[in-house]
């Protein structure tokens, strides 16, 4: 619209927000590379004087952990780091091979009415603890609870309406007359599908198959109802750190949830282009 | 009467003006075309009158008074964009009404200017139909009448035929020629398609490269194109173009391109005109001037490189060595690869000099056999 | 052309089982059974599923008459949803008419803007907890202002606003994102001719711009009003609710009931009445731009 410069006054504006916007990250990076003795220092400093990797070597050393001996928490972030790894991987990876199928089928072979938005933003509206409360019954009728096969299967279903609808919006931009020619072809419908529509949204698929990862790897509450000695992810590693020493471990804490960040943020700048569409379930385009 | 005076626009990290101290006066009630290439700075000029952009240097007058400081909604100029850039969210009533509603008119005024324009227009059965419903011809007529009611002097045109159908162009055409006689508008249009041009225009600036090659009325531009680069560019097709010198062989006359000579029908050159290779001159003739020849010694023999059926014609193009022209067969009746000869009238000769200009005057001496 | 598709139709719909049989099973037997549960007084401390007595509307009744607590959590969610909304909508807004300017460096600006919103909730949650600390940055930087030691996590308003900014941090890039996008895609000449028509820059905004981006508004505000009502990682990191009950959201309410009180079938029941309100307010919502949703195209 228009291109014109910033004005002057326009300029600080965007600098002070800049600042506000990166401040807490550098807060957390921060914490995360100070000694323990600037953890929790009065008044709080900003940047160590003496800046350390220690915090990320004692997150995966058992015996350093203890050594703070706080509240009972002993354990390493190792397990957790798999456990999120474990869980979010093979989730997405569910998440998306049903939801391509699936988004096929809506886009190519039924008619969408209103419902369905609807049913799958719904989906997406309902607060996860009461989403919980039947997985937790199921689960410790079929002892499902505190295993990663459990877990995987509540990220693959909550994740699923999101993956399906947002292929959908990409499939349904393909001509189908591509599809059709190979049909004409003799291919199958299956194999028209596998080797005309999934290349053409390869771009789509990269893009939701990184929204889901972001999705399950940042996921929280679940992991936390169900885990209980087998179970662990980041979060909920994380939240435990803080839950059991009312913030001791600061130095810690904070390099557990600089590891935790970091692939998000690559995710996120890697699909830059398809946030806007992929965060609104392709209502918007570009 | 508008007056563009050494009219320059440069934008910045472009090496090349896009508007070069271009000079033009339009007078009064006329329609102009500016017509060009894409990207010879026809839409910047729009854009400089209407004030959209500032010039970078030179002047925007208007019956001698300087525009370029006055603000836009204030030069009494209105604007059709190429795709017309209706208000989609709004009706056709609110888009004829918008120019009068930012200005707070009152609503009785408003209401009867829309209504006139509407009817004006032959949009009142419409007036309450939402405008992204509109077809093409409809949404240019609403374009039209949300400038009309405004009431300007001057009306400027982007490429005002290009996203209509055949059929519509005719019609917008015999709109456009009314909006002139009854409401005495003068009209400012820019199009890359001399068809467009010749159709609406009184008088026609051909553009090329931020400058105008010549300005001329649309009755005459063709039989007088001032500069080779406009023959070049009018006409459907162009003007064929040779370059070359004049030589004597055996007793002919002939130009020589390259290694190709043209058997000229003149008996001399005037003394205006001089021989030999060293003096160049661009040689034009129309494809309509060039007729098919038995004759043994005709002005150009090739073979047909290229045939464009045009359903009533055919445009034969002829080659030999790295000479082409093009001339037209009415009956369709030549072949790929076949020889041709083709002879023309002396008249129908056009001599430009070394730099492009036209020479003026009596050239040549026909043959008189 | 079109028969490829056409015949058989049910063909090709066997596409869509896979999905459909995980969506039952993981998805929709919960739903069921919560629902079933939550028409009984079920709660495992004190006895079996299947010694569950049915107990009809007493959960729902009691959540609406008697529950202030409850009562209270959903009003507290709808103005932390009102709040951060409009801020975020504002803010994001503003930051996306700047960025319809030229300046240098314009990619980085707006990849460092999209940060916040890649960071998990549970970090946003942790860090935010660390900057409200009494002897935190936020403090240091307020008592430079003249406002000394503020309580955040003791006083019910501040823990409220604290929540509020960590919110608006975590999520006004969103809104930014999505005006953004909805911005750049409005055609330029309608604005011009609006401008030689003599329309105001502000005019030229609510007339023009304004309603061109409406509906992407709306797709916002669903989005986030949906992700609001759902809020719980980061107040459950940064105030766990508190104090008292101050900064109780319905989920993290929601959460106690059935994960620390183990009332799993009124938590159940107070969960179908959310989902139930949200569904009527994104219904409303969206009625506006549904044919944009549905890809219709006229």
């Amino acid at each position: 619209m228009l291109n014109r410069p910033l004005s002057y006054w326009q300029i600080p504006v965007l600098i002070l927000a800049l600042a506000l916007t990166l401040f807490p990250v550098f807060w957390l990076v921060m914490t995360a590379i100070k000694p323990p003795i600037d953890w929790n220092a009065s008044p709080a400093i900003w940047v160590p004087s003496e800046p350390t990797l220690i915090n990320f070597r004692t997150l995966f050393d058992p015996a350093a952990i203890r050594a703070y001996g706080v509240g009972g928490v002993s354990q390493a972030a190792t397990k957790a780091v798999i456990g999120s790894i474990l869980a979010s991987v093979s989730a997405t990876f569910l998440a998306m091979a049903l939801g391509l199928v699936s988004a096929i089928g809506l886009s190519r072979y039924s008619r969408t009415s209103w419902a369905t938005p609807l049913v799958i933003l719904s989906g997406r509206m309902f607060p996860p603890a009461a989403i919980a409360v039947p997985f937790v019954i199921i689960f410790s009728l079929t002892s499902l609870m505190d295993t990663y096969p459990g877990l995987i299967a509540i990220y693959t279903a909550v994740t699923l309406p999101f993956s399906t609808w947002t292929l959908k919006s990409f499939v349904d931009d393909l001509p189908r007359e591509m599809e059709e020619a190979a049909m004409l072809d003799g291919k199958s419908r299956l194999m028209a599908h596998l080797t005309v529509t999934v290349p053409l949204i390869k771009g789509g698929l990269f893009s939701t198959a990184m929204l889901v990862f972001i999705l399950n790897w940042s996921e929280y509450m679940f992991a936390q109802v169900l885990s209980n000695t087998e179970l662990s992810t980041i979060p909920v590693q994380l939240a435990k750190y803080v839950t059991a020493t009312a913030g001791t471990l600061y130095g810690v804490q904070a390099a557990l949830a600089v590891l935790a960040m970091v692939p998000l943020i690559l995710a996120g700048f890697f699909i830059q282009g398809h946030l806007a569409r992929g965060l609104t379930f392709g209502a918007i385009k570009k | 009467m508008i007056e563009l005076i050494e009219l320059t626009k440069e934008y910045p990290g472009s090496s090349q003006p896009a508007v070069d101290r271009l000079n033009l006066t339009i007078f009064k009630g006329e329609t102009i075309a500016l017509l060009g290439p894409s990207g010879c700075g026809k839409t910047s000029v729009l854009s400089m009158i209407v004030g959209l952009e500032k010039p970078t240097a030179g002047d925007i007058q208007i019956d001698g008074q300087s525009i370029v400081k006055v603000p836009v909604e204030k030069r009494g100029i209105g604007l059709v964009f190429q795709d017309y850039a209706i208000f989609t969210s709004m009706t056709v009533r609110g888009n004829l009404a918008f120019g009068l509603t930012v200005r707070k008119t009152p609503k009785s005024e408003i209401a009867s200017k829309v209504n006139d324009t509407a009817s004006f227009l032959g949009l009142t059965p419409i007036l309450d139909v939402k405008a992204s419903r509109l077809s093409g011809s409809e949404l240019q007529r609403v374009a039209l009448g949300r400038t009309l009611v405004t009431r300007p002097s001057i009306l400027l045109l982007d490429e005002p035929l290009s996203n209509l159908e055949p059929e519509a162009r005719l019609a917008t055409r015999q709109e456009l020629r009314r909006l002139r006689q009854e409401l005495g508008l003068t009209i400012i249009y820019v199009t890359h398609d001399q068809v467009e041009a010749l159709s609406l225009a009184d008088r026609l600036a051909i553009m090329s490269f931020g400058r105008i090659l010549q300005v001329e009325k649309t009755s005459v531009i063709l039989e007088k194109p001032k500069l080779v680069q406009v023959a070049q560019f009018l006409g459907s097709p162009p003007m064929n173009i040779f370059q070359g010198f004049f030589h004597q062989d055996n007793g002919y006359l002939a130009f020589r391109q390259g290694a190709v000579d043209l058997r000229l029908p003149f008996k001399s050159l005037s003394p205006k005109v001089e021989l030999g290779s060293a003096r160049f001159y661009h040689l034009g003739l129309r494809p309509e001037d060039l007729d098919f020849t038995e004759e043994s010694e005709p002005f150009f023999r090739g073979q047909v490189s290229g045939l464009e059926n045009r359903g009533f014609d055919s445009v034969v193009s002829l080659a030999n060595g790295n000479l082409e022209m093009k001339a037209l067969d009415p009956q369709n009746v030549f072949t790929w690869g076949e020889t041709v000869a083709v002879k023309a009238k002396a008249e129908s000769f056009f001599l430009f000099d070394k730099s492009g200009r036209l020479m003026e005057g009596q050239l040549f001496e026909a043959n008189h056999d | 052309m079109a028969e490829a598709y056409g015949k058989p139709p049910n063909q090709g719909r066997i596409l869509t089982i896979p999905g459909q049989i995980v969506s039952l099973l993981v998805l929709v037997t919960p739903l069921v059974v919560a629902l079933y549960m939550s028409f009984t007084d079920w709660s495992p401390t004190r006895s079996g599923l299947k010694d569950a007595s049915f107990v009809g509307l007493e959960n729902y009744q009691e959540l609406l008459i008697y529950d202030h607590r409850f009562l209270q959590a959903v009003g507290r969610t709808a103005l932390l949803a009102v709040i951060c909304l409009s801020l975020e909508f504002v803010l994001g807004l503003g930051l996306a008419t700047l960025f319809l300017r030229t300046f240098r460096g314009k990619r980085f600006f707006f990849s460092a803007f999209l940060t916040p919103m890649m960071v998990l909730p549970v970090v946003v949650g942790y860090t935010f907890w660390m900057l409200f600390q009494s002897n935190g940055p936020v403090n240091q930087v307020l008592a430079l202002l003249g406002l000394q030691g503020l309580e955040w996590f003791r006083d019910s308003t501040l823990a409220f606003v604290a929540v509020v900014l960590t919110e608006v941090w975590h999520w006004t890039p969103l809104f930014f994102l999505i005006l953004f996008s909805g911005l750049n895609a409005v055609p330029e000449n309608p604005i011009r001719a609006a401008v030689i028509l003599g329309a105001s820059p502000r005019q030229v905004f609510w007339k023009v711009v304004f309603p061109a981006i409406k509906p992407v508004i709306i797709v916002a505000f669903v989005i986030r009003a949906m992700e609001v009502i759902k809020i719980f990682d980061e107040v459950f990191l940064l105030t766990r609710g508190g104090p008292g009950s101050a900064t109780e959201t319905i989920s993290l309410y929601i959460y106690k009931l059935a994960f620390n009180d183990f009332q799993l079938a009124y938590g159940a029941a107070a969960a179908f009445l959310v989902l139930a309100g949200s569904l009527v307010m994104v219904h409303l919502l969206l009625i506006p731009v549904r044919d944009q949703l549905l890809e219709r195209r006229d």
